[in-house]
């Protein structure tokens, strides 16, 4: 095998990982703070997707240009499932949020799916640019612009919800009520606001995910649980609490991935994410980069 | 400033508090003293919001709070330490400062704030940037009272502030909370188990059994009657 080759791989392991990134951040954050598993995560991905895909074929929108539209689209989408389904939930307590998420979830999903392929049909679309199928090349490298835009989306994605997270008041509420949301409450923060905003801001986050998802791969009603899963498995390997680790975990499944398809054959790449989650869920339960408290 | 008017408050069929009626004058600091599962901590959560009472009324500056929310009653002006301090151990010192000023009322003098913090606590200074998580007892003690202090409150209320502290900590604690109340005019309400001490500071205390406030008095009576020496003073 030449190093050509290896590195090729190697490089769209990084630039498919840096998407499983994005599409964790949304679920990673509403896990850490709400403590609810929003299994319907993939969901949101897709619908993402298909609002840009839309937007790109009704209205020839630039899928990119699009996010103005996409991101407060599924912002909204997030408060009113928020104020619909979750925001009951988190009245329990934190061990029964998850159980209840992941019902509630679920059901979200199969709702999900069906009503996408009541409206948008089951075939398989994607958002067909005159630059899709563009690629700088380096070399001997091949660097697929709309896969590169998502690694440079991602790391600004990053660094802009570290400042926000770390700089705003908001930011800091949303991090203090993950802690502990009974003493953020008695900081005066209004722990109901902090979860609808988190559990919207999740949600949007993976309508960005979607567009990219979209632009780089293809949609159908049916990807949600595949994308819901990429994601559980970022999350678990990172752990909660750490924006920067959760991007790093998905490049990591990327790699992890596409080298393992060099060294076994393809037919073992969807496997390896599912053994990484076990492996690292038995030896290190709070993630590669998360809180030993969290 | 704040007034507790028979509350009945239960944790599911099981009832803990049977008409509760305690009332603390503004600039004063009051004592509420009990034993472990009186249910001093169920009062205090119904004072903040946190319980609802099936009977009774909380008062603040006048105003019905019963059925508003916590971080309202915060806004407002009443803050509490709670038991388990309320301090954030995965951000910094400073940040946990900052976020005491989080209400409106409190946000846009918190620069002036901080500074009467650090000087009443300087240790919080040097350890501004660490996170809160590495503090030892006291200091973290100390960040919870100074995150009270950022609030601004009209009142504060310290639950167990002596709670697992060395005795020099404590009395320091308690001399802090005495110039609080006196520079800062900040009324208290203080509950101990330490009687002792809350005796030392407060002008007027409420002892709280099985649900009932079941004694009260000015600190001076209350240290010189028998029966109180026998069952809470060990003497």
């Amino acid at each position: 095998m030449s190093t050509h080759i290896i590195a090729q791989s190697l490089l769209s392991g990084i630039l498919v990982g840096a998407l499983y990134g994005i599409a964790a951040l949304g679920l990673s954050l509403v896990f850490g703070v709400l403590k609810v598993l929003n299994i319907a995560h993939g969901e949101l991905i897709m619908l993402g997707g298909y609002a840009s895909f839309w937007a790109f074929n009704k209205a020839e929108v630039d899928p990119y240009v699009s996010l103005v539209i996409v991101v407060p689209l599924l912002f909204l989408v997030g408060t009113i499932l928020h104020f619909g389904l979750f925001a009951h939930i988190v009245r329990a307590n934190e061990e029964q949020r998850i159980k209840n998420s992941l019902l509630i979830g679920f059901g979200l999903t199969l709702i999900g799916q069906t009503l996408a392929i009541r409206y948008f049909e089951a075939d398989e679309r994607r958002i067909a640019t005159e630059y899709s199928t563009d690629a700088w090349e380096f070399i001997g490298l091949r660097l697929p612009l709309v896969r590169a835009s998502g690694l440079v989306i991602g790391i600004v994605l990053v660094i802009l919800l570290q400042l926000f997270m770390h700089r705003t008041y908001i930011g800091k509420a949303i991090r203090a009520t993950a802690e502990d949301w009974q003493t953020a409450s008695l900081s005066g923060i209004n722990v109901r606001l902090t979860y609808l905003i988190t559990f919207a801001l999740g949600s949007a986050l993976a309508g960005l995910a979607g567009m990219l998802v979209s632009v780089q791969y293809s949609i159908s009603p049916n990807i949600g649980l595949t994308w819901t899963l990429k994601a559980l498995i970022v999350v678990v390997l990172a752990g909660l609490g750490s924006m920067p680790g959760t991007f790093l975990a998905g490049v990591l499944l990327g790699l992890a991935e596409t080298s393992s398809a060099l060294a076994f054959g393809s037919q073992y790449r969807e496997m390896v994410g599912l053994v990484l989650f076990v492996i690292i869920l038995s030896i290190r339960s709070q993630g590669l980069f998360g809180e030993q408290n969290a | 400033m704040l007034k507790l008017d028979n509350l009945h408050v239960s944790y599911g069929d099981i009832q803990v508090l049977w008409g509760v009626s305690l009332e603390v004058a503004e600039n004063s600091i009051v004592a509420l003293l009990g034993s472990n599962g009186a249910g001093k901590s169920t009062t205090l959560k119904t004072a903040l919001g946190m319980m609802r009472p099936s009977e009774g009324k909380v008062f603040f500056r006048g105003q019905d709070i019963t059925k508003k929310s916590t971080h309202s009653i915060v806004s407002s002006g009443l803050f509490l330490v709670p038991e388990w301090r309320g301090t954030f151990s995965t951000l910094s010192v400073l940040e946990n400062l900052e976020l005491g000023a989080f209400s409106s009322r409190a946000r846009p003098l918190k620069d002036e704030t901080l500074e009467r913090v650090f000087t009443i606590f300087p240790i919080l200074k040097d350890r501004q940037a660490q996170r809160a998580g590495t503090l030892s007892g006291g200091e973290r003690q100390m960040l919870a009272i100074g995150r009270a202090l950022m609030a601004r409150p009209a009142m504060l209320i310290l639950d167990e502030p002596s709670l697992g502290l060395a005795p020099l900590i404590v009395s320091n604690i308690f001399e802090v909370i005495q110039q609080i109340n006196e520079e800062e005019r900040v009324t208290v309400l203080v509950v101990e188990q330490n009687v002792h001490m809350a005796l030392k500071v407060a002008s007027y205390a409420y002892i709280l059994e099985n649900g009932s406030i079941v004694g009260q008095g000015t600190s001076e009576t209350l240290l010189s009657d028998q029966q109180i020496q026998e069952a809470y003073l060990g003497i």
